[in-house]
């Protein structure tokens, strides 16, 4: 086993002996969901939710409802006025259908109906906006945070990289979710609230690993070569290391921008999430929880099919990349 | 080895300290104050001062640091001239702090008008139970001049604070009781809020339920434990077998299901699997109850039915990710060359795994369970909820949605506790293992 997998490793050209154009480079990397079924199954599930996601409004069909978001309108609006509704989702997340409430799907409402009537695909459709940007919005923010930490540690050592990673060690071990508890309980549920916890939980596992990856590639020759050449220590991380600990970050960042819907969810499910009546996919599955156990699940499954479709992809996508990458180390 | 368990040891408790002061702070920082977050913002200021007064949050940050971790019992006690104690009242059913006096009787203090303090007095019985009451008032010798020219007392009133009197300053306090807001005259000047604190197991009061907290903490930790524990000794023994199969199997269709399937269930947030795990078992098939109902009085061992959903939730998400990690150790070791030599030289085939390839394979995955005790923390959490579970995790919860902070530290505090320990434990069974490191 081992060794068809050198062989295969043998045949294809080392990356840094062809110059390859820009194009090149990223069909092959989009090669990667011809290669791997897995990746392209995860794919498939996050791609659908993007979809639903950009067409849940009628705002790319029809641009003049960017009007209405600069005038301000919210979330409330919506319900009164057509220029929103799509193709895609004929209802407003926000508007409720008087004596249709927990119904279960129909021509009419696709999904069903929610405990307070409102249609259930069009509250996960505007929802799958929120996941969709809050995620990958706080792992970017973490990735900035914990990156800066890493470098700076791994790259100059000593009393720096000590305090620093001994800081990050104690919040390591603090449980995840208690950290959530205790700074949204204290700080109140929001979106930002919900992007700082994030953040904070996320930051200190990248700083970790880029510090790794620092460590090893500061010893490499070309470091070296711009440290005789007199480099500045920021033009040396940002341009020399970082550049080069690029594949290990991109496949870690991926698997937290699933961990971190993960989390959102979880924070909603958990009445933390963003407060009503904005559709967050967590507390859509909370409101639904009740009606369970009275033989109508449809809120609860389909809010918790959407997340788990979602987070699943991701890390789909995930292991097909880092799959990748063993194959042709 | 001895130096190591030493450091690791040091650095636990560092750790811990700072885990309680990032814990008080974030509570301390916190907008808006603790009486609106709790009482609702309709209280009068009259209202607000009291309850700060009674519950010590007028008192600067790190005092009441100090008393949270050390207690304030022995402070009160030197400034009352008596021990104080907590004591079970099995008329109401409530443990309350009183004045321990010499011949076998209890004390607390009421005054009606700051002029004379009426002296509630129990004897206590041979059987650990209060005697009657008795109310006596006190003479004139008890009132102590203090450095100001004032004459005070401290005593222990009937809220079970440690209270200071002034005499001849007839205040009023606003008191929350079941009835209501209710203001009562001959109210003390200052409280200091009774506790044992957290090093000697006593987190204080209950903001909400008014309560000690380590009272509701003991009963809902046990129940977390039980069921964190048999999902442990379910999922571990199981997903370590599937993962080591997957490993020997690596890259054949039986490898693709569990690995997957794994991923998948991993995946997943708790609370979706335990949506769909309750739709399909509970209300499609009928099969078990999809919700923790405990009538009074019962407790979680005599329903163990019960347990099956939330254990099965639990075990989906924890199954797949210790199935993965053993998989992948599995199939790293089957590589190595000393598995190739063992194979060579013509030893049967289960004999190399059972006595080379096993042996190293289930390093790695024994740490990495024991790390991943924060992760199982956060499904417990989820799954408590999900399901109505009385536990420790639906308990951090509660707390933390209705503001009650000394439940939300105690809890956090026991919970960060388990983490950091059950991390150590994992530094230590690596290094027992492993004795690459045991002996550099």
């Amino acid at each position: 086993m081992a060794t068809a997998e050198q062989t295969a490793g043998d045949q294809l050209p080392s990356p840094s002996a062809t110059r390859t154009s820009r194009w090149q480079r990223l069909e092959a990397q989009l090669g990667l969901f011809r290669r791997s079924r897995i990746a392209l199954v995860g794919l498939c599930l996050v791609g659908f939710w993007v979809v639903v996601a950009l067409f849940a409004d009628n705002c790319l069909v029809t641009p003049s409802c960017y009007a209405g978001i600069v005038r301000g309108d919210d979330i409330t609006t919506w319900a009164t006025s057509d220029e929103y509704r799509s193709w895609l989702s004929r209802y407003s997340p926000v508007e409720q259908f008087r004596g249709r409430t927990r119904e279960g799907p129909s021509w009419d409402h696709w999904l069903g109906t929610d405990t307070r009537g409102r249609d259930i695909w069009a509250r996960l459709a505007h929802g799958s906006r929120l996941i969709l940007t809050l995620a990958p919005l706080s792992v970017m923010v973490a990735l900035l945070v914990g990156g800066t930490l890493g470098l700076l540690a791994g790259y100059y050592g000593g009393m720096v990289d000590e305090v620093t990673m001994r800081i990050l060690d104690a919040i390591i071990a603090f449980p995840q979710i208690l950290l959530y508890l205790v700074i949204i309980a204290s700080f109140g549920a929001s979106a930002t609230n919900v992007l700082i916890a994030i953040t904070i939980a996320g930051a200190p596992g990248i700083a970790r690993l880029v510090r790794g990856l620092t460590l090893d590639i500061k010893t490499r020759d070309y470091v070296a070569a711009a440290q005789t050449q007199g480099e500045h220590s920021w033009y040396i991380m940002v341009f020399e290391i970082l550049p080069n600990a690029r594949g290990p970050i991109i496949i870690d960042s991926m698997l937290r921008v699933g961990y971190a819907v993960f989390s959102i969810g979880t924070l909603g499910f958990l009445g933390l999430g963003l407060p009503p009546p904005s559709p967050d996919w967590g507390s859509i599955v909370q409101a639904g929880r009740s009606s369970i156990q009275a033989g109508r699940p449809w809120e609860a499954l389909w809010g918790s099919l959407a997340i788990a479709m979602v987070v699943v992809g991701l890390n789909l996508i995930a292991d097909g990349m880092s799959e990748e990458t063993r194959r042709y180390r | 080895m001895l130096k190591l368990l030493l450091r690791r040891f040091l650095f636990l408790i560092v750790t811990l300290f700072a885990v309680s002061v990032t814990v008080f702070a974030i509570s301390e920082l916190a907008p808006g104050d603790m009486a609106t977050n709790v009482l609702g913002n309709t209280i009068t200021p009259d209202q607000r001062a009291s309850f700060n007064a009674q519950n010590g949050l007028d008192q600067p940050a790190l005092t009441r640091y100090r008393r949270w971790m050390l207690g304030s019992d022995r402070e009160a006690a030197q400034l009352i001239g008596a021990p104080v104690d907590r004591f079970y009242d099995t008329e109401n059913n409530q443990t309350n702090w009183w004045v321990v006096g010499s011949n076998e009787t209890i004390y607390r203090h009421r005054s009606e008008d700051g002029e004379v303090i009426l002296q509630l007095e129990r004897a206590l019985l041979p059987d650990g139970k209060l005697g009657p009451s008795r109310i006596v008032a006190l003479g004139d010798e008890i009132w102590v001049t203090n450095d100001e020219g004032e004459e005070i007392f401290w005593g222990v009133n009937e809220d079970g604070r440690a209270a200071m009197w002034i005499r001849g300053l007839n205040q009023s306090e606003e008191r929350l009781t079941r009835a209501g807001w209710i203001s009562t005259a001959g109210a003390p000047s200052a409280y200091i809020p009774l506790q044992k604190g957290l090093l000697r197991g006593d987190p204080g009061i209950s903001l909400i339920t008014r309560q000690p907290v380590i009272d509701t903490l003991v009963p809902r930790l046990l129940n977390t434990l039980f069921l964190a524990g048999i999902a442990f000794v379910i999922i571990m023994p199981l997903a370590l077998f599937l993962g080591v199969i997957a490993g020997l199997y690596e890259g054949r269709p039986l490898d693709r299901v569990l690995s997957v399937g794994g991923l998948v269930a991993t995946a997943t947030p708790e609370f979706a699997s335990g949506v769909f795990l309750i739709v399909i078992f509970a209300v499609w098939l009928g099969w078990f109850p999809g919700a923790v109902v405990i009538p009074p009085g019962t407790s979680i061992f005599e329903q163990p039915q019960m347990l099956i959903l939330p254990i099965m939730t639990l075990m989906l998400v924890e199954l797949g990710y210790v199935l993965r990690v053993t998989r992948a150790s599995m199939s790293e070791v089957l590589r190595t060359n000393y598995i190739r030599t063992a194979v060579l030289k013509g030893l049967p085939y289960w004999q190399v795994i059972w006595r080379h390839a096993l042996r190293n394979a289930l390093l790695a995955p024994i740490t990495v369970i024991m790390l991943h005790i924060n992760w199982l923390i956060g499904g417990i959490v989820v799954v408590e909820t999900l399901f109505g579970f009385p536990g420790l995790g639906s308990y951090v919860l509660a707390s933390a949605l209705n503001n009650d902070v000394f439940a939300l530290q105690a809890a956090t505090m026991i919970l960060v506790v388990i983490a950091v320990v059950s991390q150590l434990l994992a530094d230590l069974i690596y290094v027992y293992l492993n004795p690459r490191i045991r002996y550099t």
